[in-house]
């Protein structure tokens, strides 16, 4: 008993280890691509037509001199190159600049108002679509009927096909756009990718040996899917959770923008709307480095949850498309 | 700030889960709920508010003059304003008993310390600091060069005289926030974002960005405590998101923007509940003739005017709630009655009649057109673009632009055909007539040069006589119609969903909503 529990501790250091060194080896890389959504993002906010201070003063009575000289407090009077060398000199300083339409307001202050409402939203969906996606998938694994497969299917193919703003409308139009709905909104999809896979990965168990051995043995049907059929399942599930998350990550924009919520993605849409180069970037590098840390933290359960895994160490190319280990 | 949202919105989806309904978010006796059609961009009075942060801001700082429901500038902090030499030297009698927020009583070294901070501080200059740049000394002080602005004196507390480098007859209107010079010692260069600086109706007391800002009742306030306790200001941009919420009784008052104006009155659920109010704006359709040859033409601009029918607008698309002028002003600023014009009428024949005489029969010759527009007048500009193409023969298309792109085309002169629109900033024509066709003028869009009517802006500015100023406008709208320098279209109503009940919410023509006078049910 100690020398295999000893064993598995062992295994769990061998494991953090690779996942340190993984992460070491990946980190250049990732911060490249971090800095350069970042940059992209900011070139195309300054190649959009339009300039920030005229839509500042739009519709006021304004005097050149006063355009010119809010123009110059923002760098925007310098050539394009400039501001791109000065903007990413900032940048590798940790520096995110200042928000031309809150008049001069740090970046890092908008973010921090914006992004516990992101995440709030973000962990609210979670905690509806984890136990009821589980739920609808198992109860749609039901071999002996064939309408609650049939259910889910055109159900999660509504829920998935619907793009996500007119999805939220609805949602927002049908709960008088109350924050329950907002939740409700964001976990949908989320439900629906869930449900399906626990669907498909929980029938696929169903047909094995072992199953029908624990079945011999007496079994209750309940027993045979939540002690046997579920936890063969959550392998690959772990495995989807990246994309599930990635899902929510990307309709949360949609879902802010439409019930009026303050997060980083109705705050990315004000910024390019407003031209506020600067408050678009580093949105933009939020949802970049969310999404890392989504597909990092997936890479980690997959190592957790596959013994396979955990024994000859982690696969080189992460997730495969379908969601099952490579 | 956002926390609380955060654990709202995490302790609704807990809701969900354990099956405890959602919270709607009642009512609080004494606060009036309504919203903004965008987040503020500032709360700092020195700073350059956008056009929603100026209408809050209003709310919470006054200057010399208001307006009133109907245009006309009213007293405010100043009760009595005189010149002695046609606009040059200005006389205030300030209101005596007023007192700010922080309960400090307001006086005349409150103005002389707004406009001297307002010139000298960095990095952004504000947006009062075009209007000082008339009083003797301004430039000095903004450059560094003197201590003090030199142009205004103080003879006593309640007296205020200001002498312009040129005679301004306007000065006195002009939209300024007067600050309380006791709150940067008090509490800092940031002091706007602690507490509230005015002598205003209301004190900002909140401003979650993105999401609400909270008006609290002044209780000293020099005109009558308001009647609600407070008025709570919810961000919502989205006209589905501002139906959703006020259907589900989370609002009081809704302001509707122009284009959900016509499928909200429609609707029978919503009688009795709308309220409509002028708006102190001009709206035409440019005709620019440095890029567009033909328009040099007035029989062609004519032409245009005669095809258009402006009145089935007035139905059609603004469901009656539009006022439509053959003018250049909007009737009643600052007390200003336009001539009686008769507006005038479509005329198919006389359009075609008039290009012929161009030599542009059926539209012969004339190189193809698209009318620009910002997103909001999309229906608008189709429905004219068909008519001018069916009417002159002209192939004219629309080309609908994001707005940032929109108003950067207009800016650099890119567009010959566009629909374009100015709300006056302080009730006097000047802004409307000056802002829009003045050669100088940066927001003279149409690129329209006539110096007939530059003199008489000209001219006007210095007469300090309203009646005198307003024959000269006259004259100059009389000017632009004649020259028929654009079609003037219909100026939509500002419209407002109000709960039953709720009563005496304005909506003052500059677009600020006034809640002074607001009483709950």
């Amino acid at each position: 008993m100690t020398a295999r529990r000893l064993g598995r501790y062992g295994l769990s250091w061998r494991l953090a280890w690779r996942l340190a060194w993984r992460l070491a080896r990946r980190l250049p890389g990732l911060l490249l691509l971090a800095g350069a959504a970042m940059l992209a993002s900011f070139l195309a906010s300054h190649a959009l037509p339009g300039d920030p201070v005229l839509l500042m003063v739009d519709g006021r009575a304004a005097d050149p001199e006063m355009i010119r000289r809010l123009r110059e407090d923002a760098g925007l009077d310098q050539p394009m190159a400039v501001q791109f060398l000065s903007y990413t000199l900032a940048l590798l300083r940790g520096d995110l600049g200042q928000s031309l339409r809150y008049g001069g307001v740090p970046v890092t202050a908008l973010l921090g108002e914006a992004l516990p409402v992101t995440l709030g939203l973000m962990a609210g969906a979670a905690v509806l679509a984890l136990p009821l996606g589980l739920l609808l998938g198992l109860a749609a694994a039901d071999v002996r009927r064939a309408w609650p497969g049939t259910a889910l299917t055109i159900g999660s193919v509504m829920a998935l096909s619907v793009p996500p703003l007119a999805l939220a409308t609805w949602l927002m139009l049908a709960g008088s756009g109350t924050a329950p709905w907002a939740v409700a909104a964001l976990a949908l999809p989320a439900v629906a990718m869930i449900a399906r896979l626990t669907r498909t990965q929980v029938m696929e168990v169903l047909g094995r040996d072992f199953i029908r051995t624990a079945q011999a043995k007496g079994l209750g049907r309940t027993a045979v899917l939540l002690r046997h059929a579920l936890p063969n399942a959550l392998v690959p599930l772990a495995a989807a959770a990246g994309s599930v998350a990635g899902t929510i990550l990307t309709t949360t924009a949609a879902v802010e923008t439409v019930f009026a919520l303050p997060g980083v993605g109705r705050l990315t849409i004000q910024a390019v709307l407003a031209r506020d180069h600067t408050v678009a970037g580093a949105t933009v590098l939020v949802f970049v480095l969310m999404q890392i840390a989504i597909s990092l933290t997936a890479e980690l359960l997959i190592g957790l949850a596959d013994p396979r895994l955990r024994d000859n160490g982690l696969h080189d190319n992460g997730l495969r498309d379908d969601g099952k280990p490579s | 700030m956002p926390l609380p949202a955060a654990l709202r919105l995490l302790l609704t989806a807990l809701a969900i889960v354990t099956g405890v309904a959602g919270a709607v978010f009642p009512a609080a006796a004494g606060i009036l709920r309504a919203s903004l059609s965008d987040d503020l961009t500032t709360i700092d009075p020195f700073a350059f508010p956008g056009l929603v942060s100026s209408g809050v801001l209003r709310q919470v700082y006054e200057g010399f003059t208001a307006v009133d429901a109907a245009g006309n500038a009213v007293p405010a902090l100043a009760t009595r304003w005189e010149t002695p030499d046609g606009g040059r030297t200005w006389r205030f009698a300030l209101r005596p008993d007023v007192r700010f927020h922080s309960g400090r009583p307001f006086t005349a070294a409150d103005i002389l310390w707004t406009w001297e901070h307002h010139l000298t501080r960095t990095p952004q200059p504000g947006y009062s600091a075009f209007y000082l740049r008339g009083i003797e000394g301004a430039a000095a002080l903004q450059q560094g060069t003197a201590a003090s602005l030199s142009g205004v004196a103080i003879p006593d507390p309640h007296t205020l005289v200001v002498r312009l480098a040129e005679p301004d007859a306007l000065f006195p209107l002009y939209p300024f926030l007067f600050v309380d010079r006791g709150m940067e010692d008090e509490f800092g260069p940031a002091w706007h974002e602690r507490a509230s600086g005015g002598t205003g109706p209301f004190r900002l007391t909140s401003w979650r960005r993105g999401e609400s800002v909270r008006l609290e009742a002044h209780a000293d306030y020099w005109g009558g405590a308001p009647a609600v306790e407070a008025v709570s200001l919810a961000v919502l941009p989205d006209t589905n998101t501002l139906l959703a919420r006020y259907d589900a009784g989370e609002l009081d008052v809704a302001p509707l923007p122009d284009n959900a104006v016509r499928t909200v009155v429609r609707q029978p659920r919503y009688d009795g509940q709308i309220a409509a109010f002028p708006r102190a704006q001009v709206r035409y359709l440019a005709l620019n003739q440095d890029l567009y040859p033909p328009f040099r033409d007035r029989r062609v601009r004519e032409a245009f005017r005669y095809a258009l029918d402006r009145v089935a607008t007035v139905n059609g698309l603004h469901a009656g709630r539009a006022l439509l002028t053959n003018g250049f002003v909007s009737p009643g600023l600052g007390g200003y009655h336009p001539d009686a014009v008769p507006l005038t009428p479509t005329d198919p024949n006389r359009a075609k009649a008039l290009l012929a005489e161009s030599g542009h029969a059926g539209g012969r010759g004339l190189p193809p057109l698209q009318i620009a527009g910002g997103p909001n007048v999309r229906e608008e500009a189709t429905y004219f673009a068909a008519q001018l193409t069916a009417v002159l023969g002209i192939p004219v298309g629309v080309r609908i632009q994001e707005r940032a792109a929109f108003v950067a085309a207009i800016n650099e002169g890119r567009e010959a055909l566009f629909i374009n629109g100015w709300t006056a900033d302080f009730p006097d024509p000047m802004d409307q007539l000056a802002t829009q066709w003045h050669s100088a003028s940066p927001t003279n869009r149409v690129r329209w040069h006539n110096p007939d009517f530059d003199r008489l802006m000209e001219r006007a500015r210095g007469l300090a006589d309203p009646d005198a100023r307003n024959a000269l406008y006259r004259d100059a709208e009389a000017l632009l119609r004649e020259q028929a320098v654009a079609v003037p279209l219909p100026v939509p109503q500002f419209v407002a969903l109000v709960r039953p009940g709720v009563t005496g919410v304005v909506i003052r023509p500059d677009g600020t909503t006034d809640y002074h006078s607001a009483r709950l049910p």
